[in-house]
């Protein structure tokens, strides 16, 4: 704690900083620990996905090329997108990854099994893995890769969300990096280091209302077996990697619910918590790249696809347009906002607050990593702020391609014919401005937060808000002219 | 047991011998946790066990010594004192857990319980009691130098190595 004035009497209330109230989903609902308890309820909730994807994937190759014609554009591009970033992620925190497909075969060999478990004695663990179970190079144990990965998948959207083929070209080479990776490094590599769309996920994922937590962390500490981590005979070694003793943000927990399965202490459990104001630290430059990177690219789409510069739109169809000059500007412009400038300017900020708050103790690099927390609910909600006409203005091809997956002319539910018709368009800028305004509002709340644990005087914590609070303010007034006009 | 001075001193005691008992088991699980991962700090902690054990066996000699053969080990110690525990639930993740930290860990947890037995040597009044929590406070404040020992010796390997 650091504090300007030594003889200053005002301080930050200390009830202020008292964690946020979560509620015991387990304890209410013993069913649904029953149900995640299941050895095979991971599988189960995946296989529906496994066979959605086999699916886009058929399309991809054997559909019609036409992207809203095709269920592989339409499902995942409008249909999942909204639902991933809308829904599953606020609510559900890192749910999708319950459910996602892409690792299932790198577990599958890992495990030699898909439901029962092993014990063993593969390195660090009490189960019985397949493969070189290698550590990960430790200069790439971050999400730099999926902060560039993501960066670069970006950069082709408008082929990735205009032509099956690359869609499934894309989905086919995380597969095959997925499984690749599980068969030489240990545990969910993939997910924790390359997977692109993890990246973001455990970025948002600390917004998410519910937690999967220890009920008492002292347990914990008591704890001989670490089975969590460790796993026993009763479930998997945490894919993830990760300690449920002092988890403390939902980042990297990916829901798999292993360690509800092997808890000696039954001592796991899923809350519900309020939106965006538990997890509030940032803790390394990748993640305050990747919160820079994703405001960034809500930015640059919602110029491209929503805004009225049509010029825009053709550099980054480079398929197309066929203007390579204008795509490799456009390419180049975008990282250079996201990786550098933007970047930049909340640097600036952040040595603003330290000059305007005088304060000289409290380290720049600490200032950055932890305001950047305002990043994280403002990016969200300017992300569903995009998202939201593309549902509205496109929801109606997910009725009439689920009667046609292929564009091959089916009719399987009579709704293949349901006209292009787009959802009360013109609500759309009365809904995106309050879903922009809740992300200034939580993106504010949480500098603010998370400024009262690094000064006491209230002075100076004001103070030290305005240059960053600015730049969200900013940054809101910049997507509300791009969305209102 | 009834409450008499003997018994007080020998619970106590019986007490510390299980805490020593269980942080040899944590500390042979984070043995486990971080062998093939990191086998320099899976030493470490392979090495603390070891010291624990050490330990454990030093206060059932004096238990030995005053009491005849301690009981056989019943429930585990309520208590979290000196309970040793990962800091950082990424670790493993971001490879963020060196000899160094593992060594921190392991002094923090000595500490903790050095200054359980000095609360409670100042808040019991009963003489026998104090006795035995003054002996445990004394026996943790050998480990603490211990691990500081090792830590400046760490500190200083690594300084060298800089230069």
């Amino acid at each position: 704690m650091v504090t300007a004035n030594p003889i200053a009497e005002a301080t930050v209330p200390t009830e202020a900083l008292e964690p946020p109230w979560r509620f015991n989903l387990f304890a209410r609902w013993p069913w649904l620990k029953r149900l995640v308890r299941m050895r095979s309820f991971q599988f189960l909730v995946i296989l529906p996905n496994l066979f959605m994807f086999y699916l886009f994937i058929i399309s991809a190759l054997f559909g019609t090329p036409v992207g809203n014609r095709n269920i592989i554009i339409v499902f995942v591009w409008i249909l999942w997108w909204f639902m991933l970033i809308a829904v599953l992620v606020p609510f559900g925190s890192r749910i999708w990854c319950t459910i996602c497909p892409l690792p299932f075969f790198g577990d599958w060999i890992q495990r030699r099994a898909v439901i029962r478990v092993r014990t063993g004695k593969s390195p660090g663990t009490e189960n019985s893995f397949f493969g070189l179970h290698k550590r990960w190079p430790k200069r790439l144990s971050n999400i730099w890769l999926q902060n560039f990965g993501f960066l670069f998948l970006a950069t082709f959207s408008a082929l990735l969300v205009t032509r099956p083929i690359v869609s499934a070209a894309v989905f086919g080479i995380l597969f095959l990096v997925a499984t690749v990776l599980a068969l030489v490094f240990r545990l969910r590599t993939f997910c924790n280091y390359v997977c692109p769309i993890s990246g973001f996920l455990s970025l948002y994922a600390m917004t998410a209302t519910v937690e999967l937590r220890s009920v008492d962390k002292d347990e914990c500490l008591k704890c001989k077996s670490k089975a969590c981590i460790r796993g026993s005979d009763k479930g998997w070694a945490c894919p993830w990697n990760v300690y449920m003793g002092k988890l403390d943000r939902n980042n990297y927990c990916g829901l798999c619910f292993e360690c509800v399965k092997s808890c000696p202490n039954d001592n796991i459990s899923l809350f519900v918590r309020p939106f965006a104001t538990s997890d509030v630290v940032v803790r390394g430059y990748d993640e305050v790249w990747k919160a820079c990177i994703m405001l960034v690219l809500a930015l640059t789409y919602s110029v491209m696809l929503l805004g009225p510069w049509g010029r825009f739109k053709d550099w980054a169809n480079v398929s197309e347009a066929r203007n390579w000059a204008g795509f490799g500007l456009f390419a180049a412009g975008q990282a250079l906002l996201a990786l550098v400038i933007f970047p930049g300017l909340y640097y600036v900020s952040i040595r603003l607050a330290k000059w305007y708050a005088r304060a000289d103790s409290v380290p720049t690099k600490e200032l950055f990593l932890k305001y950047a927390y305002m990043l994280v609910p403002m990016g969200l909600l300017a992300w569903i702020a995009f998202s939201v006409p593309l549902l509205m203005v496109n929801g109606a091809y997910i009725i009439s391609v689920a009667s046609d997956p292929l564009g091959w002319g089916m009719n399987l539910f009579g709704t293949a014919d349901f006209p292009w018709t787009p959802l009360r368009p013109h609500w759309v800028p009365f809904l995106q401005v309050p879903i922009l305004l809740t992300g200034l509002y939580y993106g504010l709340r949480g500098l603010h937060k998370v400024g009262r644990r690094i000064f006491t005087d209230p002075a100076q914590l004001h103070r030290s808000l305005v240059p960053p609070a600015a730049l969200l303010v900013g940054v809101t007034l910049v997507f509300l002219k791009l969305f209102i006009g | 047991m009834n409450a008499t001075p003997a018994n007080v001193g020998r619970a106590a005691l019986l007490r510390g011998i299980r805490i020593e008992a269980r942080n040899a088991g944590i500390y042979d699980s984070l043995t486990h946790l971080f062998q093939g991962y990191d086998d320099s700090v899976a030493t470490i902690f392979r090495e603390m066990a070891s010291e624990e054990r050490q330990h454990g066996a030093e206060l059932e000699r004096r238990y030995g010594e005053r009491f005849g053969p301690p009981p056989s080990p019943g429930e585990e110690p309520k208590e979290v004192i000196e309970a040793p525990d990962l800091d950082d639930p990424e670790a493993m993740i971001f490879d963020s857990m060196d000899v160094e930290q593992a060594l921190q860990l392991g002094l923090r947890a000595e500490e903790n319980a050095r200054e359980f037995y000095r609360r409670e040597t100042a808040r019991t009044s009963d003489p026998e009691l104090q006795k035995a929590y003054r002996e445990l406070g004394e026996f943790e404040e050998t480990h603490v130098r211990l691990l500081q020992e090792k830590l400046a010796e760490r500190r200083g390997a690594k300084d060298s190595a800089a230069r």
